[in-house]
């Protein structure tokens, strides 16, 4: 069957670009928003040029410095092997944004396609699908990524894959419950009922209408993936040393942490603002898009 | 009802075969058997094929996973990969330590959530609500190693009221944990009562908007009694849901907390088996949470549909 | 003259639209019910009519204040009591009928409950006494079975059954007056007519003030002594039902009055002949089960085969003309469309358009061809139209589809099909939210038409608009088929507006046919004992 495709208009429609700056500059107009944005763009700029704004090298060690106190020179103090503790503060957040980053958009993708289809499709295959979808979330949330990790290492080819696939499948869930909110609007009946394809049904009448609620999923799910992220590695299973990565220095300092808590505070502040910026810029959005996901239990 | 009853447990028994299959395909794929891992340099040759026939690993996959499952339906998981100890005997002493942890923060972190929530959505947008709203960000987002050291650092280095790490044996009896669990509790408490409330708070504000609400209003039924016998009966019930998966969260293994407070729960028992490698621990445990996970949210169901009357006698009528 | 019960004086309300900005939506409105009257309120959507009424209790929705005037119950400010005060006065002397009872009474309340606790917070009672006076009040609105009521859950009552309930409930407080908001919106025309007579005969009993709040003219006509115009927060007109309805003088009110359909008058003799046409669209004993076979059902069998929702249905339209199917809401009249469209496929009989062919059930099984030939709109233009398209994108979809259109020409084409639904070609680039419920419904028009087709299936198409709206969009659609040789299957509840637009007419009980045939025989000579029941129920504002 022929299908539709968006015709070329020259005068043009109001723009989803234009639409997303709008919700953008509602989104900072908000208290939290604008904390929130603020947060995310710190981290992203200090993430960028962080290797040319340090102070001193991150795998220099200096054994006659040990642990020592802040100072002028040391604004943050010296971790367990004489490092700088501000140096590496500023470069711990590389790894996490860059790999949650390249992850999350995937997760969306993957998830959100294949839930917006079973959602429209049905029947068994939808039946099937839900039924693994189900098994895969009765795993214990963190676990299968500590086997990835431990079987094929920490590479960052292993962990954006692993964390897109596995942070897919609530997504599928969560597009698969939206898509049945729409697919039950008249518009998608009279798309039906005209003959449109399934794959052009998809394109215009389901993929833009959950748009929204996809957009809050992606930005709520980026809290979780960096807070998940930040957890292997303090488990031991994120970054290779001697890689700097906020989750692992917290792991180290703690255990001198009764002779220089100052090692744990500087990471455990910058890990916290961060994940703290991206969940309030979430709350936020889903405030101005008027999507209340707190509603439903989460998956 | 009993048409519903019995399709929802069949479905729960599929999902639970759904994961066994899983697991047992995915240790497949992976590389290395119990063999290699316990011979390390050694497993080659004569040497691995003798290993592998000791321990039936040189039978076929379908045949093991036929065993395997069967075992596991009974409860008997069998021995560990180095052989030494009996699975489902030292699974059952975490699986007990988890228990006591889950109830810990339940018994307090569930009505203090529910309170909360529900002083939050009726005070929708004033202090009470923006400061306890606050402060939920706060505590579901700081990583829960972020919280548990802040709290090791304040009571334990500077207070010097409670020991950092729990040393009680994974075999001491419950009591025993008393007091140094509370650390561990505290802080799973924070990230639950978290989210619990943010989700009553807005089925609150969505039942205090209704028009059944208004319409006691209008009745003339005075504030508070509208609040107890109109809204929250209704308001509270989608909490049930958000409680199961609390609950199966909580002894899915909080892996990063028990590993913090060197906590004996599954968590860290399964984080030992990664790093030991042992094959036969790890698959146990996931079918023993994924068994949880589904249960959990079956008896939720159930309990939904028991308190909603609306969901109890329409199923009757479809029946 | 008796001192009136509710005196709305000057009273204005509005809501902070941004700082500094107040929106008004009630612009110093006064009014008043006497005992033993009944006020009528009528105005379109947004005119401020429930603001009103909900005034008179002394509440107004979250968001509104009062600016200025006053209201008085029995000489008692209302806006001046306290909160304990007030929850003495609501549900007591002033007792309110809701909107929709079904979304007014608390889902996990027993009846009983619900109406003993009325009783308990306003009558003296004890509390052995608050059952058997429940029931009384429950047998007093003419329920039937009163124990098995009391024992059930609002979801499991009718609507109408619903609706009782919540009088019984403004019983219990031995009301003085009864503020009434759309009490049988969304009610079958013979259950309105129902709950309407029950308000009448109890209101006579107990010679209680009544304030009626409708959008509909025929209710007003029907219950009301004195009526007042509501338009855009201002009462325009007010005065004895019988002359505003007959003689309005005021423009607005002129208008809405005349924009009611009524059923004309038909004599048997007058009745004509339907013209031979070539045949449009058949139906042959077609059955429709509304319940589809779910995946667990085609796979394990398992639930007994169901009954046909609809069964036995024969049509014959001619090109050119109409069908009306009329019948109260669960008769099957939106299935039969449906399956018409393939959307719910038929389990049996057959479906033939241009008099040859013969429409597979399911639309998968349709070609493109067929598919164009049967357009379908819808009843709620708010959902038929994707919020994310504009106009154009919107039409440029059929045809697309069906004409291979793209670029410049669908544009072109798009204009024409606005400029024949009426709508100037700047809609093309709107989003569907910067449209009233009018403009979207001719859009949803244009959009149908777009395809050419040959059927046009109106599933209540007219319901969700404001009756003025609802003249011209009548209005279009018999132009377009004069223009177009399309027919029409037209669903409906309204009998004026079905008859004023088709040929046949098709009266359907359960799923069934109870009554067929032309339209003026049917309306003047009614068979049935059904059909006659609903004709029986038609409210008009000139009949009162």
């Amino acid at each position: 069957m022929t299908d539709a495709v968006t015709p070329n208009f020259p005068a043009d429609r109001p723009s989803t670009l234009r639409r997303w700056g709008q919700v953008f500059r509602d989104l900072i107009r908000r208290p939290s928003g604008a904390i929130g944005v603020f947060l995310v763009a710190l981290h992203v700029i200090v993430a960028l040029i962080s290797p040319w704004i340090v102070p001193y090298d991150f795998k220099t060690m200096d054994s006659a410095i040990i642990l020592a106190p802040p100072t002028p020179e040391h604004w943050m103090g010296t971790d367990a092997l004489g490092r700088d503790v501000l140096t590496r503060v500023l470069l711990g957040g590389r790894e996490a944004l860059w790999v949650c980053f390249l992850a999350i958009p995937l997760t969306m993708i993957w998830g959100g396609l294949v839930g917006v289809y079973l959602g429209l499709r049905g029947g068994w295959v939808d039946e099937v699908a839900m039924r693994l979808v189900d098994a895969f979330l009765a795993l214990p949330g963190i676990l299968p990524l500590m086997v990835f990790v431990f079987v094929f290492g920490a590479g960052n080819e292993v962990l954006i894959p692993t964390l897109a696939f596995f942070f897919g499948i609530p997504v599928i869930r969560v597009a698969r419950g939206a898509t049945h909110d729409v697919v039950a609007r008249d518009y998608v009946l009279a798309a039906r009922a005209r003959g449109h394809s399934r794959a052009s049904i998809m394109r215009r009448e389901l993929l833009p209408n959950t748009l929204d609620v996809m957009m809050v999923e992606g930005a709520m799910r980026l809290s979780w993936m960096l807070l998940t992220f930040s957890s292997l590695s303090f488990l031991g299973f994120g970054v290779t040393p001697p890689i700097p990565d906020w989750g692992q220095m917290i792991s180290e300092a703690r255990v001198y942490m009764s002779l220089a808590p100052w090692g744990v505070l500087g990471p455990m502040i910058a890990l916290s603002t961060l994940i703290i910026g991206v969940n309030l810029t979430a709350d936020a959005l889903a405030k101005t898009l008027g999507i209340d996901r707190t509603r439903k239990a989460v998956v | 009802m009993i048409n519903l009853l019995l399709r929802r447990l069949a479905l729960g028994v599929v999902t639970v075969w759904l994961v066994s299959v899983i697991i047992f395909a995915g240790m497949e794929v992976l590389p290395g058997d119990a063999c290699t891992v316990v011979l390390e340099r050694d497993a080659q040759g004569e040497v691995l094929e003798n290993c592998r026939k000791n321990l039936g690993l040189d039978k076929p996959a379908l045949q093991r996973y036929l065993d395997w499952a069967a075992g596991a339906a009974r409860g008997d998981f069998g021995l560990s990969a180095d052989g030494t100890t009996k699975i489902s005997t030292e699974v059952a002493l975490r699986v007990k330590n988890s228990i006591l942890l889950a109830a810990g923060a339940l018994s307090v972190g569930v009505p203090l959530a529910i309170f909360l929530g529900v002083i939050a959505g009726l005070a929708r947008d004033r202090f009470p609500d923006i400061f306890v709203s606050t402060l939920a960000i706060f505590a579901m987002t700081i990583p829960e190693f972020v919280t548990a050291t802040i709290l090791v650092l304040i009571f334990s280095i500077w207070l010097g009221l409670l020991p950092a790490v729990v040393l009680t044996p994974a075999d001491a009896p419950a009591l025993a944990f008393w007091p140094e669990f509370i650390p561990a509790v505290i802080v799973l408490i924070m990230v639950m009562v978290a989210h619990i409330m943010r989700m009553v708070r807005s089925s609150v504000i969505e039942v205090m908007a209704s028009e059944y609400v208004q319409m006691a209003t209008l009745k003339g039924v005075p504030y508070w009694r509208i609040v107890f016998r109109h809204a929250l009966p209704n308001a509270l019930l989608p909490a049930i849901n958000v409680v199961a998966l609390t609950v199966a969260w909580l002894l899915g293994g909080v892996v990063v907390v028990e590993v913090v407070f060197n906590y004996p729960g599954i968590g860290r028992m399964m984080i030992d088996a990664i790093s030991d490698r042992d094959l036969p621990i790890i698959q146990a445990l996931v079918m023993l949470i994924a068994a949880t996970y589904v249960l959990v949210n079956l008896v939720a169901d159930l309990a939904s549909m028991l308190l909603n009357p609306r969901l109890r006698t329409l199923k009757m009528r479809a029946k | 003259m008796s001192a009136p019960i509710i005196d709305i004086r000057d009273l204005s309300v509005g809501f902070t639209a941004r700082a500094g900005h107040t929106q008004e939506v009630l612009k110093s409105v006064s009014v008043s019910v006497k005992a033993g009257e009944t006020l009528g309120i009528v105005g379109e959507s947004g005119s401020g009519k429930s603001t009103l009424a909900l005034a008179s209790m002394g509440y107004l929705k979250p968001g509104l204040h009062k600016l200025g005037g006053d209201v008085t119950f029995q000489g008692i400010d209302v806006f001046a009591q306290s909160l304990r005060q007030l929850e003495g006065l609501r549900g007591g002397k002033l007792g309110l009928i809701p909107q929709s009872s079904g979304q007014a009474l608390t889902p996990t309340m027993r009846i009983g409950a619900q109406i003993t606790e009325a009783l308990s917070l306003h009558c003296a009672l004890p509390s052995a006494d608050c059952a058997p006076r429940a029931e009384e009040l429950l047998t007093q609105v003419r329920l039937p079975d009163v124990p098995a009521i009391m024992k059930r859950y609002p979801h499991e009552l009718s609507g109408g059954q619903q609706q009782r309930v919540a009088i019984a409930m403004a019983l219990a407080g031995e009301p003085d007056a009864l503020v009434l908001d759309e009490p049988t919106t969304g009610l079958d025309v013979t259950t309105q007519k129902q709950i309407l007579d029950l308000v009448q005969d109890l209101a006579k009993e107990r010679n209680m003030a009544m304030m009626l709040v409708s959008h509909d003219l025929g209710v007003i006509a029907r219950c009301c002594d004195r009526v007042a115009v509501m338009y855009y927060g201002e009462i325009v007109l007010e005065g004895p039902t019988r002359d505003v309805l007959s003689n309005p003088g005021h423009p607005y009110a002129q208008q809405l009055i005349d924009a009611v359909p009524r059923i004309q008058k038909v004599t048997a003799k007058a009745k004509k002949t339907l013209p031979n046409t070539e045949e449009a669209l058949r139906l042959e004993d077609v059955g429709i089960c509304y319940h589809q076979p779910g995946f667990w059902e085609k796979t394990f069998g398992g639930a007994a085969p169901r009954e046909l929702t609809v069964d036995g249905i024969d049509i014959s339209l001619g090109k050119g003309q109409t069908i009306g199917l009329v019948g109260e809401s669960g008769s099957g009249k939106s299935t039969i469309l449906k399956a018409i469209a393939g959307l719910l496929p038929a389990q049996k009989g057959s479906i033939r358009v241009g008099g040859d062919t013969v429409l597979k059930p399911s639309i998968d099984r349709r070609r493109p061809e067929e598919l164009r030939r049967v357009q379908m709109i819808f009843q709620n233009p708010d959902d038929s139209l994707n919020p994310r398209h504009t106009v154009a994108e919107i039409l440029a979809q059929p045809l697309y589809l069906y004409f291979g259109m793209t670029g410049q020409k669908a544009r072109d084409r798009a204009a024409e099909m606005l400029d024949t639904v009426r709508l100037t070609p700047a809609y093309l680039d709107r989003l569907p939210r910067q449209m009233s419920g009018g403009e979207k419904q001719r859009v949803a028009i244009a959009r149908a038409f777009a395809a050419e087709p040959e059927i046009v299936l109106c599933d209540e198409i007219t319901s969700a608009l404001d009756v003025s709206v609802q003249a011209s969009v009548l209005e279009l659609l018999a132009d377009l088929k004069a223009q177009k040789q399309t027919s029409y299957v037209f669903v409906g509840h309204d009998l004026a507006v079905v008859q004023q637009l088709s040929d046949q007419v098709m009266v359907l009980q359960n799923g069934r046919i109870c009554e067929a045939g032309p339209v003026d025989q049917v309306y003047a000579t009614p068979k049935s004992d059904y059909t006659k029941m609903l004709f029986d129920a038609v409210l008009e504002p000139g009949a009162a």
